[in-house]
């Protein structure tokens, strides 16, 4: 009897809650589970045309990622497939091994090293046979490095800028209030409108930044004429900002650091100063320790659980954003030089050759490789955190 | 994890310290400023001004004189099949409209006039004389070289037994050649930035296009305009003209009604879910629930093109459906409430149950309740998300009257691409009256943004 009632109340509950999940669980399987499976059913299709007919679908197999990765066309699915998690194994490894490494005696080490690099050594020999750099599709390993490059130099710039303007904010001033708000303004201001006012900015003849660069320039050479040295004497052109292959990711990573300055990763670099017990920086200061030692042994440490937070979240969003500054501003160009991995899946779906086929699998491959990269910080970046 | 402004590290700084704090944080701030100032700066320009004088930063007053000097030329008239009929090259000496062929010994119709000496000046371009053809026309147009100086424009036109005047004067803030277009119809919105005159007939008869040979003359006014007002007009010309060359306000709404569904949708969803993953037990839910945090891992990119190609079987392209249903439901939010409900106290909820209270009445009465700043928290994100979102937005609307203000301000650089002064006032139009809510709510969103940034 009584077994039987609890029995029934578990169901009663279970029901209940299923009830409760549904509304979200239905979007959640309609709008995520679904896509994400479709994408990779997508991925091995060819399907092109704005109509989006059904009937025009056409498997195609391994090509979109042959295609984009650039496999031998020869090379069988298993040896793509086997490749795939020789990597993976790989990497994993890899990432085992950093772990253990302090923990494990010297020769261990190297030879644990030395183990990894022979399989490392295989895996590339075996990869030289299956990958055709030559056969891939250059436009996306561009995106790829285009993608990667502006992470690395946002992340990193974020994390040396917002930790500095956090440490100045974090100090006893009276109109510190009025600064934040300004170094706050570019987070709350609409992104779309700031992009159109740094092309603006960016504008080779008329452009603030190189009215200023010019302006410079005259004030040198005026100097330069003034101490008795040859008139006009530097000739440096400004460059084209956005016009030009080797300016156009510097400009976006710049715009990017005067975006982010005092944006959310400040004010949680700021939540984390404030967090420092007061007694560290005493007991240092008793100890004689100068201002670079109190960084490098308190502040730091301390805020490492943040730092590793903005990195991650930067490495994850880094990677595959991008689209908004690049739509924006350059449609990807000049030569596909600001052209980001998600720039590259939209236009392929939506603006260039509407084939969804194609960007659905160079969606997947941003998804593995986010994947790996947030597996990567987990296991790595969290030895290196103080809690 | 809060700041707590007032708590500051250590006692009062050293004058040497402070000062060199306060240095770094003036230079930090002006090149924070400086962007901002350039683009209000820009937006009180003209196109003549910004494009001419490039090293000038404060927009021109205009001249006190009073007086105007303007030249007219190449007045022609549009048939609804778009076709230029030019009705009067003028031969007078004087400027020249740019881009247009040049004939020996002509020149444009010169409108000068001092204020000091008369009220206001009259032209009259006599169409009578010339052989029309027998046309239907939409609008007459022609080439105007303003002087900056401010002052109206009024344009009649003349036919046998009506009169065509226009709604509002025209005031010629700007510099150089422009065209102005005299529109016979309602036609509001120019996308090619040139000047719009609205016509309405007198006596009121039906407004449509209009018999060519029908036509008389046309008179031009110049009239004058007060200082104050000139400037007036001659400042917030980019921003008339952009609010008028776009629907603006329309994206505003848009914007609004999308943002508040969304985060209205996502509150409650993510908070019914929320419940029960930490209140209610079941075989398998811990998890599901670690599945269903493994969704905040995927990227966009991977769900927006078959979403998309969902919303077009369906469809919903182009509709509010697109916009709103898809991201009403969200992993992150449901994550962020569960951990918010675990540490709520049990007691009043058993208390409620005893009392009789079914599941969703404890839900509605006591967790709700209670968890108000979680709430407020992802109702916060939420709709800032949605007020920024971009790309889905961009992909799954196309007509204008169904764009969110992001892809507006998008859609209106693609069209006034070079004119930058009206595309700094569009930005401005969608940048500050947000900018303005978050600066007076800004205490309110960083606290939220602290409380559920550091949660993940």
């Amino acid at each position: 009897m009584r077994t039987a009632s609890s029995k029934t109340l578990r169901r009663v509950d279970a029901l209940t809650s299923v009830l409760f999940c549904l509304p979200n669980l239905i979007g959640v399987l309609v709008f995520v589970v679904l896509p994400v499976t479709a994408c990779l059913g997508l991925g091995f299709c060819r399907w092109r045309g704005s109509r989006l007919e059904l009937g025009a679908i056409d498997w195609v197999g391994l090509a979109n990622f042959a295609k984009l990765l650039g496999f031998r066309t020869e090379a069988s699915a298993a040896a793509v497939v086997g490749g795939f998690v020789l990597a993976g194994g790989l990497i994993g490894a890899a990432a085992w091994l950093l772990r253990r490494w302090s923990a494990w005696r010297r020769p261990v080490r190297w030879a644990g090293l030395a183990a990894l690099l022979a399989v490392g050594w295989g895996v590339r020999r075996y990869w030289a046979g299956v990958i055709d750099p030559q056969a891939s599709d250059p436009l996306f390993w561009q995106a790829l490095w285009n993608s990667l490059v502006l992470m690395t130099w946002g992340v990193g710039g974020r994390i040396v800028l917002c930790l500095a303007m956090a440490m100045l904010l974090n100090q006893r001033l009276r109109e510190i209030v009025v600064y934040r708000t300004i170094y706050f303004l570019p987070t709350i201001s609409s992104a779309i409108a700031l992009y159109i006012l740094w092309q603006a900015l960016y504008h080779p003849d008329v452009g603030v930044i190189n009215r200023a660069l010019l302006a410079a320039r005259g004030g040198l050479n005026a100097l330069i004429d003034a101490v008795g040295g040859p008139a006009g004497w530097i000739t440096w052109q400004p460059p084209n900002w956005l016009g030009e292959v080797s300016t156009a990711k510097p400009a976006f990573i710049l715009m990017g650091w005067w975006q982010q300055m005092g944006g959310l990763p400040m004010l949680l670099y700021l939540a984390a100063l404030q967090g420092i017990p007061e007694q560290l920086y005493e007991a240092a200061e008793i100890d004689g320790a100068n201002a670079w030692q109190r960084f490098r042994t308190i502040t730091w440490p301390m805020v490492s659980p943040t730092t590793f937070f903005i990195l991650i979240m930067g490495v994850i969003r880094g990677f595959q954003g991008g689209f908004q500054q690049a739509y924006v501003m350059t449609r990807g160009g000049p030569a596909g030089s600001t052209t980001t991995v998600d720039y590259f899946i939209y236009n392929q779906a939506f603006f260039q050759d509407q084939d969804m086929g194609y960007a659905s699998a160079a969606a997947w491959v941003l998804f593995v490789i986010i994947l790996a990269l947030t597996l990567i910080n987990w296991r790595y970046g969290q030895r290196k955190v103080h809690y | 994890m809060r700041i707590k402004w007032r708590r500051y590290r250590r006692g009062r700084l050293s004058l040497a310290h402070a000062t060199v704090v306060r240095a770094v944080l003036l230079i930090g701030a002006v090149s924070m400023l400086v962007p901002f100032a350039w683009m209000v700066c820009t937006a009180l320009k003209d196109k003549h001004t910004v494009e001419s004088e490039p090293n000038r930063w404060l927009p021109k007053m205009p001249s006190a004189a009073r007086t105007a000097s303007w030249f007219v030329d190449y007045l022609s008239a549009t048939t609804p099949d778009f076709e230029d009929v030019l009705l009067r090259d003028f031969d007078e000496a004087g400027h020249r409209a740019p881009g247009r062929p040049s004939r020996q010994g002509q020149g444009s119709l010169a409108l000068a006039v001092d204020f000091t000496a008369r009220k206001e000046l009259t032209r009259t371009i006599d169409l009578s004389g010339s052989d029309l053809p027998d046309a239907p026309v939409s609008m007459l147009a022609f080439w105007l070289r303003g002087d900056g100086s401010g002052h109206r424009l009024r344009v009649a036109v003349h036919g046998d037994g009506f009169v065509y005047r226009a709604a509002d004067d025209l005031h010629v803030g700007f510099e150089g050649w422009k065209e102005v277009q005299c529109c016979f119809r309602a036609e509001r919105f120019d996308p090619l930035g040139r000047e719009v005159v609205q016509l309405r007939r007198d006596p009121p008869g039906d407004a449509g296009y209009v018999d060519l040979a029908a036509l008389r003359r046309v008179e031009l006014t110049v009239l004058p305009e007060p200082l104050w007002s000139r400037a007036w007009q001659r400042w917030t010309y980019s921003f008339r003209k952009a609010w008028q060359s776009m629907p603006f306000g329309r994206f505003y709404l848009n914007s609004l009604f999308i943002s508040l569904a969304i985060t209205l949708g996502q509150v409650l969803t993510s908070a019914l879910a929320a419940y029960a993953f930490s209140r209610l037990r079941w075989p398998g839910r811990d998890k599901f629930f670690l599945a269903y945090l493994a969704t905040m891992m995927i990227p966009a990119a991977v769900t927006i093109v078959p979403t998309f190609v969902l919303m077009k079987m369906l469809g919903w392209f182009d509709t509010y459906r697109a916009l709103i249903l898809p991201l009403l439901f969200s992993a992150y939010g449901t994550f962020m409430l569960r951990q918010f409900f675990l540490s709520l106290p049990r007691d009043l909820e058993d208390a409620a149950r005893i009392d009789g209270c079914g599941k969703l009445r404890v839900w509605l009465h006591v967790i709700l309740p209670l968890s108000k700043p979680a709430l407020a928290t992802l109702a916060t994100f939420t709709f800032l998300a949605s007020w920024s979102a971009f790309q889905w937005p961009l992909f799954v609307t196309q007509s204008m009257h169904m764009k969110v203000l992001p892809i507006g301000l998008s859609a209106f650089q693609d069209k006034f691409s070079v004119e930058r002064n009206l595309l700094m006032a569009a930005s401005l139009i969608v940048m500050v009256p947000t900018l303005a809510v978050f600066l007076f709510s800004q205490r309110f969103f960083v606290r939220g943004i602290q409380l559920g940034g550091m949660k993940e």
